[in-house]
Parts: structure tokens; C-alpha cells; sequence
């Protein structure tokens, strides 16, 4: 087809039959969601989390006019706490503008159950609390405690805005990012053998800038853009009082937060299209992060003492460096090539310092040596494509990878990784993609590590990221579509990693997974859709008890079934249009350890999300709309660390004892839509 | 000025009167619905409207509009039409004609287009709201092909797609990102950072794997296991600690809450019931991550 840059002369062509839409359009709906039955965590990311009535309220308008100004606003679920509204606008082709507001509340747990008293970033204990060895010899323990929700929210506003000058080839663009977290967590806090989980308030500042100018030519474009994020804590350290029988002075502790950070990135990018059938792209990012906070006291035990520091804080930075270019070229009829080299450089320019040690604030121990650590990861790649015919296409490719780390027992490793696949489609109702990937990993460089007070490790060791590594992957992808809106798809993709040089670590992981889609769209009106998945991640490892040869061995195995279906039908009955969704995800996952001697096994930690939907819409009148939905999801977890874990299960934990969720929601929801 | 004449003679025609004739036949709401997006505003010079009207993406319809003789078959519309024979690569260009620049400079040699993926895979453009673009039904729309990430999302642990507070282009670029996996950022940890900047550090005491990449103990999309975790401590963490003493030790259900000496070890947060800071310390005494 010749291209449609060709213009014709269009000076009789009145368009008389568009439509134009100038004005405003849009809805707003309004509503009450009735919660029979709520649960505390399937409203993690909504809000609804308790029994009763929700305003349901939101809504959309958009305008525009002949001169090309133009709005669209949107406001979802104001009545829950995941309320969202966002605003853009502008005029088309020189400028845009555009705000939001967002809230993601996530609640966790509201079983759990603490002893501690927050006063500021204090965790205090009850005046009468008893000091015991041991949770179950805690007298007051039972009368202390306490419900504990575990939730947090996360405020996000959003503003941005592009623009281009008219008959200009530059843009600029910048997006500012506010992200507020308040609520509560956990952190564990010990002292010597014996830990608490301790409530942790949460109120951590975010802000974020993305800047861009962009210059466009006819064959190339070049963009330079600037990023930056500020992260600030408002809780700067946590003090707890131990509830355990302090020795050596040890009534206290105290726990350091995330410190105040910041970034910056500078990054360059381009594209240049140098022949018709050759083009070169690249991108240089290069950053800077910063951690400056002052350290809290090395101990908060009085009665060991000053103990001095080397300096006040970290003064701490990072150099990333990020370097991205590549060759795109179609040399000859249906044969396509892609050249590519990457550079991702971490460099930790922080400064060594010999820093004195007070482990869980309780003796002062062997001093150590903060170690930098850094990485760079060169990555050359090349990919060739032929289509033999319209429906054939042959793929091959290679890659070799050189990682170089700093102060870790591993120096160097390099990876060779190469792929080929076959992609094609018979009697244009089948498309099949086959892939089969091989890679390996060599370790070409090991070190002794000669840090003064790093401890040792097991020699036979050989930790997964760095170690010696075989990986074999298969895909197979198809489609087939037998008759007009009958959509059928199928994927199986399967991936082995084979660590055969370890003998203590991960020697074995192997992941499986089996998807099928199935669409039916019989007419414009209906639509009826169906998935299935079946997933099996396996894997297995060795340990030593003497930091020797293996003498225990352990393996993991997770099954993830999930299926689904959807439908939807307008004007099924009379004017009435129906809604049907319907998920169902299920996993378990089995840990065995075999240590060569009779020992208890672990039961199975099984997981099961359902969720219903469905739906009803009535037009009132040309302009209103009625819905009648109702919803129901049900959830299902269990797993061994938190099940019948109470507050003193442990003698040396002093829990939360939140337990696992068991939830059933049932939602009846009721709306009018005015549309205008 | 023969030869362009001559040129001008063989370029397809285009139809008489444009979006009139077109719409003559085509006179269905979905064809109409261009009109209320930005493709439909003449204000802007650079849209279809403002130049060859449906012609400006479908191609020259002159052939396609022109009367037949009974029984001849209706030529089909070059572009974007149910019987066009156009391939993927012209589909793109018409589209990148005017999209190559800003997000889509690096569409050519991207994942996708290496893929052959059409534009029109993704985006509905006879729409108020194209799917890909909505927070809500962006993930259905990737789902289409990445059937597998679909079922992760339903795990037990994962990121809140399947809630609409996140979406497949909060982590990945579609277009044109260079990165690993299409991250908009060039690596796992910078991406990563952009809502979980408390993580970033640099921390005087850092924990290797974490600095390099989040995903040595976290998958991205969903897990079966709290935080995403790709395994379950303490087996997690002694695939990469094995020293003498605690970290060899082999624990099992013997340490369960209902076992015969419930253990620290394994219940609660298990290794990090005491190493807490496991993505790093900035206490001066959390050498060992427990401060």
C-alpha cells in the first residue's frame, strides 16, 4: 500500500458525516456497596475490610472543542480507600497537563497481638511487666496484650505535562511524583538469641522527578532527560524495651530504620536511522545516589560505655553507569539482524571504615570492615531473523555476558547463552512459536576473602547468583482460531537450572508452566472467555551441619493451578446487559528436608483465591442506568511458620501471633449511572 | 515533471470525497467512535482528520470504494481492514508515520516489533478509551499474550494488578524500552526503587544479592509465599549461608509450632526474626543485618 504520508487534495471533502464530539461527554455514577460479609485481608488493597455499607461513587467527563482544547477527568471508588482521580488536558499537539491523586491502602493483619506500647519511636513495655528467660515464664504476658492491626497506605499525588511548540521539533516533558507511606508494620528486634516482633510505625516520604527535552530530525531523535528521587524517614531509629531478662545491661534495644537517600540520573538517548534499513539506537544513563544519615549510637546498653565511631554517618555513594546501544539493520529480503551491548555498572565509591560492633546491643564484640560492594555486567548480544516465506521465520541468537564483582568470593563469571526458534502458521488458522534456549555459566575467577571479622563460610559452598550454572528453557506458543470468534491459545514453558559444581547451596530448580485460553465471541453483543494454568516450580539443595560435605538436603515443590472465565452480554434479556467473572487460583507448596535421620516433615502451606462477579445494567431512560452486582471472594491460606503461632509459642520469640487468613467477602452493589 | 506524472498515475487513488464516502457505507457507532479521540480532533494538524481522514491510516480506499460490477469481489482497503493484505511491518508504518518520535523511538528492534507485533495487538483506536491505556484493563490486554504472568498475578502474594492500583506499564515500556525484560529503568533494582526507595541505601552495611538484584530472592508479578518470595526462609537463605552452627543446621517440622520444640528458626519471619535489616543496615552495629 502506498504510504499514507501521500496526501490528496482534500479540499472537497467536506466530512459531512462525522460525528465530531465537541463539548463535554462522560458519567457519573453513584451507589452504595453493601458488605454482608467482609474480610479483613481480601480488602488489602480496597479498604473493604469490614461489615456494611460503602459509598460507591465515581465517574468520568472528558471535553474538547474545535480549537483542539481539550480535558478528561476520572474518578473511581471514592467512597473506599482505594479512591483514585486523575486529570488531563491541554490542547492537542502543543501542550498537556496532567494531575492525580491515588490512595493503595494494604492491609495485612488485624489478629496480632503485642505487649509493646508505642510512645513517639519508643516501644515501651506495662509498668508491671515481669522479665523471664523464656515468653511462657512472661507472668504478665497475657494481660499485656493488645490488638495489632498491620496496615499501611500509600498516598500518591502525580502531576506532569508535555509540550511541544507548534512547528517545532522539540518536546519537553516532566513528571513530579509525591508517594506517602503512614501505618504500621513489623520489625523484628533481638537481643542475643532471643527476638521480639515489635510493631513498627511507618511514615516514609518519597519524591520523585522525571524531566525530558527531546530534539527530532527527519532520521533521527535525541533526548536528554534528567531523574531524580528523594526518599526521607520519618522514623529514624526504634527503641524497644527488652521484655526478656536482660544480661550484661541489655534492657533496652534499639534498631536503625531505612535511611534518607537520594538519586540522581542524567541520561542521554537516541535513535538514528541511517539507511532505509538500518537504524542505531542508544541509551547512556548515568546516576549518582547519596546516603548521608547520621548514625544512631552504636549501643543504646549504658553500661558498656562510649563506644566510638569513625565518623558521624555513612557519607555513602554509588555511581551507576547504564549504557545501552543498538544495531538494527534488515540487510537482505526477509532477513532481519539486532546487534547489542550492555553495560550496567554499580560502583560504590562509600569509603572503608574499621566500625566497633555491639551485636544485638549486649557485648562489645570483634570490630569490622564495611565493604563496598559493587558489580559490572557487560552483555553483548546478537539476534538474526529469516522468513523464508510469508509464514516462516527462523530465529537465532547469542549472547555473552562477563559479571565483575567486588568483595565477594566470586570475581568474575562469564555467561554464553544461545537461542533459536521457529515461528509459523499453517492454513492461516494455526500460529506455533517453538524457542528452545541453552546457557551456561562459568565461574572464571574465585577469591579468598581476607576481611577481618567476616565469618567464615562453608568452602564447598557456591552461592546460586554466582555460581557455576547450566540453564535449559523451552517454549512452545500457539493459537488457532478454526472458525470466525473462536479463539483457541496454548503455552508450555518449561526452564531447568542445573548447578552441578555445587555441593552445598541450590544445586537443582526447575519450573514448569501450562497455560490454555479459549475465546468465543458468537456476536458483537456476547463474549464468552475461559483460562486455565497448571505451574510446578521445583528445586532442591544441600547443607552441611560442620561446614562440610553434605549432610542434609532439602527441596521445595510449589503447584499454582489457576482457571477463570469471563463473560459478558449486552442486551441479553430485553435492554438488560450481563456480566459474569469468575477466578479461581490454588497453590500448595511442600518443603522436605532430609537430614538421614527420622525427623518431623513440614505439612503442605496451601493458598486458594476465588473470586464471582456478576452484573446486571438497565438503562432507566436514554441518559440513566441502573447496575446490580453482587461479588463474593473467598480466601484461603495456611502456613506453618505463622500457623498456631502465638505470642509464646517460642521460648525465644516473642510473636505477634497473627496467624493466617481465612476470609469470605460478599458484596451486594447498587448504582445509577447519569451519562451526559 | 513526465515522470511524475507518470508516478502520480500509478499511486493508488484515493476515494472521491473522503470520509463522506467511506461513512456512507461504514455508518456503524464503533466507526464513529474515532470521532471522540484525539485521532478525530482536526484542531491538531498532525491528525488523520486534519489530513486524509480515515485515508490517513486505512490508505488510499479509491479502489475499495469504487463501484463493481455484480459479482466482482470489493477490493479490500489497504489497511486495518478485515481482508487487508498488507503485512505487519506496513500496518506499523502507518501508525509510526506519525509515532515514531517521543515514547516509540526505539520501537524498531524493540522485543515487540522484533515479534512482529501490530500496533493494533494492543491498541483499540475506534475507541473513547483504549483498553491498554485504562489502569484497569491494561492487564487484561497484556494477558492476551502473557498468559503466564496472568497466573502469577493470581498467587496469594503479588503485586496489586488484579486490583487496579498497579499496572503492567508501572514496571514495564511496551514501545520502546532498551532494558532488560522492557523495564523503564535500565536494571531490576532501579525499577524496583521507584516505590520502594526506602530499599535503596547505599547502607554501610550492605547484603550483596540485595545491591545487585532484587529478583536473587523476589519474583515480580506473584508467589505463593509471603513478599514474593521465590523460596521460603530458612531454606532461602542457606542456599546462600552454610557456615558452622545455625546456618547448616538442617530445621524441620520438629520446630513447628505444633512440633516437638518450636523454634525460632523456622517460625515467624524465621532467619529474620533476629537478621531483621536483611536489605541492609545503617546501624553502626548491624554488621550481622540485626540492627
Amino acid at each position: 500500500a502506498e504510504g499514507p504520508n501521500t496526501l490528496p487534495d482534500t479540499s472537497q471533502w467536506d466530512c459531512r458525516f462525522c460525528r465530531f464530539d465537541d463539548g463535554w461527554s462522560g458519567f457519573a455514577e453513584l451507589g452504595l456497596e453493601y458488605a454482608g460479609v467482609a474480610g479483613y485481608r481480601l480488602g488489602e488493597y480496597t479498604g473493604l475490610r469490614d461489615d456494611g455499607a460503602y459509598l460507591l461513587a465515581g465517574g468520568e467527563a472528558s471535553y474538547s472543542n474545535e480549537l483542539g482544547t481539550w480535558f478528561d477527568a476520572a474518578a473511581d471508588e471514592l467512597g473506599l480507600l482505594s479512591r483514585r482521580i486523575d486529570a488531563r488536558g491541554g490542547r492537542q499537539g502543543l501542550y498537556e497537563l496532567h494531575g492525580g491523586w491515588q490512595q493503595i491502602p494494604q492491609f495485612r493483619y488485624d489478629s496480632g497481638q503485642t505487649p509493646f506500647l508505642r510512645d513517639g519511636e519508643r516501644l515501651n513495655l506495662p509498668q508491671d511487666w515481669v522479665t523471664a528467660g523464656a515468653t511462657e515464664q512472661m507472668s504478665a504476658l497475657n494481660h499485656s496484650l493488645h490488638g495489632l492491626n498491620l496496615d499501611t497506605r500509600r498516598r500518591r499525588i502525580a502531576l506532569g505535562g508535555s509540550f511541544t511548540p507548534r512547528a517545532s521539533l522539540w518536546r519537553f516533558a516532566f513528571d513530579l511524583r509525591e508517594d506517602r507511606v503512614t501505618g504500621t508494620s513489623t520489625l523484628f528486634g533481638n537481643v542475643l538469641t532471643a527476638a521480639s516482633e515489635l510493631p513498627l510505625p511507618v511514615d516514609q516520604l518519597t519524591h520523585q522527578v522525571d524531566a525530558s527535552v527531546t530534539r527530532r530530525g527527519e532520521r533521527w531523535q535525541l533526548a536528554l532527560g534528567f531523574y531524580g528521587s528523594y526518599f526521607e524517614q520519618d522514623v529514624e531509629a526504634l527503641e524497644w524495651s527488652n521484655p526478656y531478662t536482660a544480661y550484661d545491661g541489655a534492657t533496652e534495644g534499639r534498631a536503625s530504620t531505612a535511611p534518607d537517600n537520594g538519586f540522581n540520573q542524567l541520561s542521554l538517548s537516541g535513535a538514528w536511522q541511517f539507511l532505509p534499513s538500518a537504524r542505531l539506537t542508544a541509551n547512556l544513563s548515568y546516576g549518582r545516589g547519596r546516603q548521608d544519615q547520621n548514625y544512631i549510637e552504636p549501643t543504646i546498653n549504658d553500661t558498656l560505655g562510649v563506644v566510638p565511631l569513625p565518623q558521624s554517618s555513612l557519607d555513602g555513594r554509588i555511581d551507576t553507569i547504564n549504557h545501552l546501544v543498538r544495531l538494527s539493520t534488515r540487510p537482505a529480503r526477509g532477513l532481519s539482524l539486532t546487534a547489542q551491548y550492555t553495560l550496567d555498572q554499580r560502583k560504590n565509591r562509600t569509603d572503608m571504615a574499621e566500625y566497633p560492633q555491639v551485636p544485638s546491643d549486649a557485648y562489645l564484640g570483634e570490630s569490622r570492615i564495611n565493604l563496598p560492594y559493587g558489580y559490572k555486567r557487560q552483555a553483548a548480544e546478537l539476534e538474526a531473523r529469516y522468513r523464508l516465506r510469508p509464514h516462516l521465520q527462523f530465529l537465532l541468537g547469542g549472547e555473552a555476558q562477563r559479571y565483575e564483582r567486588s568483595y565477594q568470593e566470586v570475581a568474575r563469571t562469564r555467561t554464553t547463552e544461545t537461542w533459536a526458534g521457529l515461528r509459523t502458521s499453517l492454513l492461516d488458522r494455526v500460529d506455533l512459536d517453538l524457542r528452545y534456549t541453552h546457557s551456561e555459566r562459568s565461574v572464571s575467577s574465585r577469591r579468598e576473602l581476607d576481611v577481618e571479622g567476616l565469618p567464615l563460610e562453608n568452602p564447598l559452598l557456591r552461592r546460586f547468583n554466582l555460581a557455576a550454572r547450566t540453564r535449559d528453557a523451552v517454549s512452545v506458543s500457539g493459537s488457532f482460531s478454526p472458525h470466525r470468534g473462536v479463539t483457541l491459545g496454548a503455552d508450555f514453558q518449561w526452564r531447568e537450572d542445573r548447578y552441578d559444581d555445587t555441593e552445598i547451596g541450590l544445586t537443582h530448580a526447575e519450573d514448569k508452566i501450562g497455560t490454555i485460553d479459549a475465546g468465543w465471541t458468537p456476536a458483537d453483543d456476547l463474549s464468552l472467555h475461559a483460562y486455565a494454568s497448571l505451574e510446578r516450580i521445583e528445586s532442591q539443595q544441600a547443607g552441611s551441619r560442620r561446614a562440610s560435605t553434605p549432610d542434609w538436603y532439602g527441596s521445595s515443590d510449589d503447584r499454582i493451578r489457576t482457571l477463570g472465565f469471563d463473560g459478558r452480554w449486552q442486551q441479553a434479556i430485553d435492554k438488560v446487559d450481563l456480566g459474569l467473572n469468575y477466578s479461581d487460583s490454588r497453590a500448595s507448596e511442600s518443603v522436605e528436608i532430609d537430614a538421614s535421620a527420622p525427623a518431623a516433615g513440614f505439612p503442605d502451606n496451601d493458598s486458594r483465591f476465588r473470586s464471582l462477579r456478576l452484573y446486571a445494567r438497565y438503562p432507566l431512560s436514554e441518559r440513566m442506568t441502573t447496575m446490580l452486582g453482587y461479588a463474593w471472594q473467598s480466601l484461603h491460606y495456611s502456613d506453618w511458620s505463622l500457623d498456631g503461632l502465638e505470642p509464646d509459642t517460642v521460648p525465644n520469640l516473642l510473636a505477634t501471633g497473627t496467624g493466617t487468613p481465612t476470609d469470605h467477602q460478599r458484596l451486594l452493589i447498587l448504582s445509577l449511572r447519569y451519562t451526559f | 515533471a513526465a515522470a511524475q506524472d507518470e508516478a502520480a498515475a500509478a499511486a493508488p487513488a484515493f476515494s472521491p470525497r473522503g470520509a463522506d464516502t467511506c461513512l456512507r457505507c461504514h455508518d456503524d457507532p464503533l466507526v464513529h467512535r474515532i470521532f471522540d479521540t484525539p485521532h478525530g480532533r482536526r484542531a491538531d494538524a498532525r491528525t488523520p482528520f486534519a489530513q486524509a481522514q480515515c485515508e490517513s491510516c486505512h490508505g488510499p480506499g479509491g479502489e475499495h470504494a469504487q463501484r463493481l460490477r455484480p459479482g466482482n469481489p470489493r477490493p479490500p482497503i489497504p489497511l486495518f481492514g478485515e481482508h487487508s493484505t498488507a503485512s505487519v511491518q506496513q500496518h506499523n508504518g502507518a501508525c509510526l508515520a506519525c509515532h515514531e518520535g517521543g515514547h516509540r523511538v526505539d520501537w524498531q528492534g524493540s522485543v515487540h516489533e522484533r515479534e512482529d507485533l501490530a500496533c493494533v495487538s494492543c491498541h483499540t483506536l475506534h475507541a473513547e478509551h483504549d483498553p491498554v491505556m485504562s489502569a484497569r484493563a491494561q492487564p487484561q490486554v497484556c494477558a492476551q499474550c502473557h498468559r503466564a504472568v496472568r497466573a502469577d498475578f493470581e498467587n496469594f502474594s503479588a503485586h496489586p494488578v488484579r486490583e487496579g492500583a498497579m499496572q503492567c506499564t508501572s514496571c514495564h515500556a511496551a514501545h520502546d524500552s532498551m532494558f532488560a525484560s522492557m523495564l523503564r529503568k535500565p536494571t531490576v533494582n532501579q525499577t524496583c526503587y521507584t516505590c520502594h526507595a526506602d530499599l535503596r541505601g547505599p547502607f554501610l552495611w550492605e547484603h550483596p544479592p540485595v545491591a545487585e538484584d532484587c529478583a536473587n530472592c523476589h519474583v515480580p508479578h506473584g508467589s505463593p509465599r509471603p513478599a514474593l518470595l521465590t523460596r521460603r526462609p530458612p531454606q532461602l537463605c542457606q542456599q546462600c549461608h552454610s557456615a558452622a552452627d545455625h546456618p547448616g543446621l538442617p530445621f524441620t517440622g520438629r520446630g513447628l509450632a505444633g512440633g516437638a520444640s518450636p523454634s525460632a528458626f523456622v517460625l515467624g519471619g524465621s532467619c529474620i526474626n533476629c537478621h531483621s535489616h536483611v536489605h541492609g543496615s545503617n546501624a553502626p552495629s548491624g554488621a550481622d543485618l540485626s540492627r
